[in-house]
């Protein structure tokens, strides 16, 4: 167990360093930040000034030197476009990403959970068909697309909720539920196939034939152990839930990190690009920890090969 | 805090009363939503030279010159300018003005603020600013400014972008991260809340100098899609909407609670044409550019919104040679000349250009491929990332067609002819007819660093000719810019596409021509 | 199955049974909606779209490219997946470290940037884009690989034949791929339908196919602003997505049931 718990942030802190200098090389081959943030029609003269002033002009060993001392202190230096310190850009927006991935994932947890849980219990019969249904129709549809329809039929034609912005729980629901939709289909397909799994697991079988209600059975002990998977799942949907949230935040101008990195991107403002794929390569890394805890707490088994 | 609200309900209520006389002389009162593509990036009005980025700016800085809806320069914090001699510039302030801090606008803040941004390369807008050699301050109210060599456009360099005036004290006090984070100015607005790419408000500066503002409280929200744009419009979250695309027109007029409002925009369309070797030949340029059906891609692609160009400059600048009509659409003629350059084959050409950046990019390309193929051109269309394109313009790599929008932000020629079309600009380094020595090149010198306006006006008409007949461009037509707007609202739009505080307004005869219910 | 098979066989015969050339423009003709609608044109059964083309026509096409840029990445994908997925069940110790860290990385590794900065590299092309999308797919291929490698690898009979002296390369070739190979088959199945739809909004961000060719996710996010003047612009490619999804998720369900020895039976 100690052994485990050494090994395994060693083994993510080399996840962070490698995501970060694969960053840094890669911003560095393409573009030249300093084109950018000039007028539409910059002399040859301006350009060399601007790459000067952003520190653009040194070695690239040495750039890499200087960020990597810079980074183990908190420092990404200053966003080329916004004039203050990259970190803190990414800080203020982190909150209205953390707020939007979960809770899409809490509501997406809440309704396909069940409903995979309720197509096991019912395989093959009309439930599973239709969950199933519903489950294949989420992932067939590109979620940008379902997105823009919720605008039009409950943002412009009902005004049940804001096409866009942020700041109240109203504005909260068309984004995630759009999100909740891009993650919650696969996630109803996984708690079907994992229940059904355990489903027919002796214990399981021991259980109904003592005459324990089917309820009973499928939430004290079917619950228990389909969550394994379904948690390993989950944690690994952090990745994507945040790959998903640049495009819902574009579509409905959610204040997030998603929608800060593609513009820092275009805009090669190398230093924000940095600490935004620092912050979030630790988010991914600590909720990846977490659910190695999580693991270990449900599944003994675990616990004991380690 | 009752008494104040008391104050308000009273105002309105006798603003209900007698709306005309209320009218004449409100206070500031509702709230006024804007919605752009991209939030604001920075409050200091010398680092950012995005267009969206900038346009919150005119709320609450304020100019020394400023432009009036003809784009002729008028006064704002300078009440009158002249040329004492050929370098130098005298400026008289107005008297009493204070920034949003309580301090004292005067000849010391203008010397900072233009200290500030000419040194080159110090902030991003310093290229506007390289012709003055030095700012005097002999008196608090008087500014004279000398410049290096001749400059005609100094007092319209003063009216463009990056020549916001800046408190000394404040920047002192906070330096540049702070000014970054909080705008202080002189405008009749004050900086408010800016919530990260969500809003940025601006509330009344009850203690304006010039007229008082309209509204209580002036709010920016960026939304990029388009479509949810226009929905945040319809459903009537923002009441001025930017950059609605043409399609819409018809839908933005018939809902009865928006309509549409249009202006010709001071950028034109255009292909950069790179350095491959056919459009080394005058002739090859020519025939594309008869290739093209500017007023059949006008109408089937913008509705009309969309005026064909003949030279380099557009029709709203200074030096823009109106007797020069665009060219007809003659395939036989461009064919013709082609073979005649010896590419009675055709050639391949890559046409490029990023998306989602100019108005309609991407069926621009499609469509204008489509009719160069139609004089035998093997013409591929090409998309670039955003970075990717401003590399190739930056390092003068461009090969092949790459469109662009220049406009000149100082409405002259100058800002076309000279600072595109210079041997080493980004538009002139690949057409061999502009290169130094070159008769052309000899013309747009001069014409920079004549002061009398006739003879430069001469000057930049025997320049379009030549641009005409050799273009270095295949030129497209000038942008219109097109905002759907509440019927809760008046709006002026100005060719520069600046939305300034008293264009818009709540006066009711001026909503809406119609539209309106 | 029928459904897949079709398209297969719709985009192989596109060119004989499109009734127009999917880039041909016709500018006056725009937006004009399915023949059935008033103000429908004869010639264009399922209506045109922002540049005057006969949708069908790109629909037909766009088969040549969604399905075969899905196709290629899944296999490329799970060729890499697959390989790194055994050798580090099988080898442990090193080798399993370092794959598992470079899986780590790549999740953790903001997809879009990612895309970005190849994009931007090699300029927008459908190769480089299968590239892409297979950079998006080994990971799950090896994790699950890998994990059903662990089991195999302390199967009784796989041990029994270390000790009787097979070489390693025997050992996995012979005894532990053909277990691993069904699962990788329905994992693939199940992949391409999402490849599908990630491929339609990277051209949503302006990073997909690229014009003149044509793809149904690259038609629908074009589209998406049309929604409400022209509905059949969008309506119809984003039917032939959801089908071709739906059809391929049933697909690799099926699969499932029929190779997965643990859910048969059941």
């Amino acid at each position: 167990m100690m052994a485990w718990l050494t090994h395994r942030p060693l083994h993510f802190l080399i996840v962070v360093w490698g995501v970060t200098t694969l960053v840094f090389v890669a911003l560095r081959m393409t573009g030249d930040p300093a084109v950018m943030l000039l007028p539409g029609d910059p002399t040859m003269a301006e350009i060399n000034l601007m790459r000067e002033k952003l520190g653009l002009n040194k070695p690239l060993i040495e750039q890499y030197v200087v960020f990597v001392g810079n980074a183990f202190r908190g420092d990404f230096g200053q966003s080329f476009r916004h004039g203050v310190p990259a970190s803190s850009v990414v800080l203020e927006r982190l909150p209205a990403t953390a707020l939007l991935a979960f809770s899409a994932l809490a509501l997406a947890a809440v309704v396909a959970i069940p409903m995979g849980i309720l197509a096991a219990v019912n395989r093959g019969r009309l439930a599973d068909l239709g969950v199933m249904l519903l489950a294949v129709i989420g992932q067939g549809v590109p979620f940008f697309w379902l997105g823009l329809m919720l605008i039009l039929v409950f943002g412009v034609e009902f005004r049940m909720f804001p096409t866009g912005g942020y700041g109240s729980i109203q504005h909260l629901v068309l984004p995630s539920v759009t999100l909740a939709a891009y993650i919650g289909a696969s996630t109803a397909r996984i708690a079907r196939s994992s229940m059904l799994e355990v489903l027919g697991q002796d214990y399981m079988r021991t259980a109904r034939a003592k005459g324990l209600a089917l309820y009973v059975v499928v939430l004290k002990h079917g619950l228990r152990n389909a969550a394994i998977p379904l948690v390993t799942y989950l944690g690994l949907q952090m990745g994507l839930l945040l790959g998903g949230t640049v495009v819902v935040e574009e579509i409905f101008a959610w204040p997030g990190v998603g929608r800060l990195l593609l513009q820092a991107i275009s805009f090669r403002d190398y230093p924000v690009v940095q600490a935004a794929t620092f912050i979030l390569a630790m988010i991914f890394v600590v909720v990846n920890l977490l659910v190695d805890i999580v693991y270990t707490v449900l599944d003994p088994r675990v616990r004991d090969r380690r | 805090m009752t008494i104040v609200r008391l104050m308000a309900l009273l105002t309105t209520a006798l603003g209900a009363l007698c709306p005309v006389a209320a009218w004449s002389q409100a206070a500031p009162q509702g709230e006024l939503t804007i919605a752009q593509g991209t939030d604001a990036v920075t409050m200091d009005p010398h680092n950012t030279t995005q267009m969206t980025a900038m346009q919150p700016f005119n709320f609450v800085y304020d100019k020394l010159i400023n432009r009036d809806k003809e784009m002729k320069l008028i006064p704002e914090l300078a009440e009158s300018w002249k040329s004492v001699d050929e370098l130098t510039w005298e400026l008289k302030l107005r008297k009493g003005v204070k920034f949003h801090n309580g301090e004292d606008f005067d000849s010391a803040a203008v010397k900072f603020t233009l200290d500030r941004v000419r040194v080159p390369g110090a902030t991003q807008v310093s290229s506007g600013f390289t012709t003055i050699d030095d700012v005097k301050t002999p008196d608090p109210l008087t500014v004279l400014i000398v410049t290096k060599k001749p400059d005609p456009l100094l007092p319209a360099r003063l009216a463009a972008w990056g020549a916001q005036m800046l408190p000394p004290g404040y920047f002192k006090e906070v330096g540049v991260e702070g000014l970054a984070r909080k705008a202080v100015g002189t405008g009749p607005y004050r900086f408010g809340e800016w919530r990260k790419d969500d809003s940025l408000s601006f509330v009344a500066n009850t203690g304006y100098w010039g007229a008082a503002p309209k509204f209580a409280k002036v709010v920016f929200r960026p939304i990029k899609d388009e479509l949810a744009r226009m929905s945040a419009l319809t459903a009537g979250e923002v009441d001025i909407a930017v950059n609605i695309p043409v399609d819409f027109a018809d839908k933005i007029n018939s809902g009865g609670s928006t309509y549409l409002v249009q202006t010709l925009a001071n950028a034109t369309d255009v292909f950069l044409m790179g350095s491959d070797a056919p459009l080394k030949d005058a002739r090859v340029r020519l025939a594309l550019n008869l290739a093209i059906d500017r007023q059949k891609l006008s109408t089937a692609l913008f509705r009309g919104f969309a005026k064909p160009i003949s030279q380099a400059a557009a029709p709203t600048d200074f030096g823009y040679n109106p007797s020069i009509p665009p060219y007809p659409y003659d395939p036989e003629r461009a064919k013709k000349l082609l073979a005649e350059a010896g590419y009675e084959k055709g050639f391949s050409v890559e046409v490029q250009s990023s998306t989602g950046y100019i108005i309609g990019d991407a069926l621009v390309v499609e469509a204008v491929v489509e009719m160069l193929k139609g004089i035998g051109v093997e013409a591929k269309p090409k998309f670039l990332e955003i970075a990717r394109r401003a590399e190739m313009l930056g390092k003068r790599t461009i090969t092949g067609l790459l469109l662009a929008n220049p406009g000149s932000t100082t409405f002259d020629a100058d800002g076309i002819v000279w600072r595109l079309l210079h041997p080493d600009a980004i538009g002139g380094a690949y057409w061999p007819t502009g290169q130094k020595d070159t008769d052309f090149f000899k013309l747009m010198e001069t014409a920079r660093y004549t002061i009398d306006q006739p003879k430069r006006q001469e000057l930049y008409y025997k320049a379009a000719e030549t641009l005409h007949n050799d273009p270095p461009w295949l030129y497209l037509w000038q942008e219109f810019a097109l905002y759907g707007v509440s019927c809760k609202v008046a709006f002026q739009a100005r060719i520069d596409t600046m939305i300034l505080p008293w264009t818009v307004t709540t006066d009711p005869a001026k909503k809406g021509g119609g539209q309106c219910k | 199955m029928m459904v897949v098979l079709t398209v297969i066989v719709v985009a192989l015969l596109a060119p004989l049974i499109a009734p127009f050339d999917p880039t041909t423009q016709n500018l006056a003709l725009r937006l004009r909606p399915p023949r059935w609608m008033p103000g429908g044109d004869p010639r264009f059964l399922l209506g045109t779209d922002h540049l005057g083309r006969d949708i069908l026509s790109r629909l037909l096409y766009g088969t040549r490219v969604s399905l075969p840029i899905a196709f290629a990445a899944t296999t490329i994908g799970g060729i890499v997946g697959i390989s790194l997925g055994l050798l580090s069940g099988y080898f442990r110790g090193a080798v399993d470290s370092i794959v598992t860290k470079l899986i780590d990385i790549q999740l953790s590794f903001p997809f879009i940037l990612f895309a970005i900065a190849v994009m931007a590299v090699t300029g927008p092309n459908p190769a480089v884009l299968v590239l892409v999308l297979a950079a998006r797919s080994w990971t799950t291929f090896a994790r699950v690989v890998r994990g059903e490698t662990l089991t195999i690898s302390g199967n009784e009979y796989v041990l029994a034949a270390r000790a009787l002296g097979a070489t390693q390369a025997r050992v996995i070739g012979r005894h532990i791929t053909p277990n691993i190979l069904p699962l990788a088959a329905v994992i693939g199945t199940l992949d391409v339908g999402a490849l599908v739809i990630l491929e339609s909004t990277l051209s949503f961000l302006g990073l997909g196919i690229q014009p003149p060719t044509v793809s149904w996710g690259k038609e629908l996010s074009d589209a998406r602003q049309y929604i409400q003047l022209a509905w059949w612009t969008t309506t119809f490619p984003g039917l032939a997505l959801l089908v071709i999804v739906l059809s391929v998720n049933l697909l690799g369900d099926r699969l499932r049931d029929i190779l997965d020895p643990r859910l048969r039976g059941r």
